[in-house]
């Protein structure tokens, strides 16, 4: 199982935004840390095939990521999401299920299983447009998960979540991290610090560290402000 | 033993309380490993059927509730008002053009973009089910309504497909809520232009001209379908 991003670039008129990012992601969970702008979202969102780099490529064992193969066994959590405004939390994910290609039966099943993983079951036939912001990200959440996916990209998924909610959400990532590749860029240190396998920082477009989080010494967030010379 | 029946069942309930569930955390957990895969292969057909659920209520009433006008307008009270009302066709575009680009307006793309049937998918399957519903309902108006079905048709055909053509077009280049507004206000042009050429050129809509409306028709046809295919693509392409 290795996902690989060979010399990924994403170019603007006048912004290089992700400049020849090469990364090799086998099973784990691998915390992308950078500031405002460093090019993460960008980055994520190639490695998810919904937007086109500028040169270079996205295989997962062979598949090219704007394959439907590759969509298959894909999980995404954008940072920025929507709903349609008449959907209950039910209706969602029956939604996403549909477009990820389960029958109503497996479905069902799969989404009372998430509901009550993310704490919605109480609320599932409520519309998404009462919910709290935590309760429509654990929402997210849920949809990402919906088809045991290979590889999990979450950008930001924390936001909105309270601490409760946070230390819960490490627990999921650290189980989907034992069979899938789990990909999720965070402004919170201390979100990735006790569960990622890998860190890897961005600055400028460019991956300035690249390594296991067993090589880093000391307190993460004190080696993130000394990489990002604060 | 004597199966208990639903009544006793309610009596049951009443009285006696389910004991909690134990270790139903590490049951769910055990669980979530049993992989129900979703189907190996792609189905069209069970997404299309999905898809055509998953359009509004309102539009279907909506475009029900026009082409119910247009027939009993012009076969009970006068049969110049099925082209008079055939100005209100391009607002059903207008209408259905807004429920294709659901996905973009709400801030699903995403999703859809990453999902096995991708938003171009989604989209496409949209536009045919509502277009494939409206041709139903004007034909059903052109043949039950007064006068020739195929010129009826003919009539109402060209501002629908000249509608499509306009709105499509607009919405690829403005992926947006603004952008249906904007196909919305050239739906309402169109219905301006049919308006007056019923009014004062409805010379155009005798027999001796049938033959140029049924070349714009199949020009229109051609230019819907391609703008169609076009707007969904953009729709869906990796920006």
């Amino acid at each position: 199982m290795k996902l690989i991003a060979d010399r990924l670039s994403k170019q603007y008129k006048n912004k290089i935004a992700v400049d020849r990012v090469s990364v090799e992601f086998t099973k784990g969970v691998y915390g992308l840390l950078g500031a405002n702008g460093a090019g993460k979202t960008t980055f994520m969102r190639m490695l998810c095939g919904i937007l086109a780099p500028t040169s270079g490529t996205v295989t997962f064992d062979g598949i090219d990521s704007g394959e439907e193969e590759y969509r298959n066994i894909l999980g995404y959590l954008p940072q920025d999401f929507g709903y349609y405004p008449s959907f209950t939390a039910w209706d969602f994910l029956m939604y996403m299920s549909a477009l990820k290609g389960f029958d109503k039966r497996s479905a069902q099943k799969r989404i009372k299983e998430l509901l009550d993983f993310v704490s919605l079951s109480d609320v599932a036939k409520k519309k998404i447009k009462t919910y709290s912001g935590g309760m429509k990200q654990r929402l997210g959440i849920a949809q990402a998960l919906l088809n045991y996916p290979k590889i999990l990209v979450m950008d930001e998924p924390t936001a909105g979540l309270d601490p409760k909610e946070r230390v819960r959400f490490r627990n999921v990532i650290e189980d989907a991290g034992k069979e899938s590749i789990v990909i999720l860029s965070t402004h919170i240190v201390s979100d990735v610090e006790h569960i990622a396998d890998y860190i890897l920082m961005m600055k400028d477009g460019s991956l300035i560290f690249n390594a296991p989080s067993s090589e880093i010494e000391g307190g993460l967030e004190e080696f993130y402000l000394d990489e990002f010379g604060e | 033993m004597i199966k208990p029946g639903k009544k006793d069942l309610q009596e049951i309930r009443k009285y006696f309380e389910a004991p909690e569930p134990e270790r139903k955390q590490a049951f769910l957990e055990k669980m979530s490993h049993i992989h129900v895969q979703p189907p190996g292969k792609t189905n069209i057909i069970y997404m299309a059927w999905v898809q055509f659920f998953y359009i509004s209520k309102w539009l279907w009433t909506l475009s029900a509730f026009i082409f119910a006008c247009i027939f009993i307008s012009s076969r009970y009270i006068s049969e110049d008002m099925l082209w008079l009302l055939s100005a209100a066709l391009p607002f059903i575009v207008a209408f259905s053009l807004s429920e294709s680009m659901r996905s973009v307006i709400y801030g699903m793309r995403e999703f859809e973009m990453s999902s096995r049937f991708t938003i171009k998918s989604v989209i496409m399957m949209r536009v045919i089910i509502t277009g494939a519903v409206n041709m139903l309902m004007l034909l059903a108006v052109a043949g039950l309504s007064g006068g020739g079905m195929c010129r009826n048709m003919l009539y109402m055909l060209v501002p629908y497909l000249s509608s499509a053509t306009g709105g499509f077009a607009i919405l690829r280049k403005f992926p947006s809520r603004e952008g249906v507004y904007f196909s919305s206000a050239f739906g309402a042009v169109i219905s301006i232009i049919n308006l007056k050429g019923v009014y004062s050129y409805s010379w155009i809509y005798s027999a001796r001209y049938i033959g140029i409306w049924l070349v714009a028709v199949i020009v229109l046809l051609a230019a819907a379908s391609y703008e169609g295919y076009k707007m969904a693509d953009a729709a869906g392409s990796r920006a």
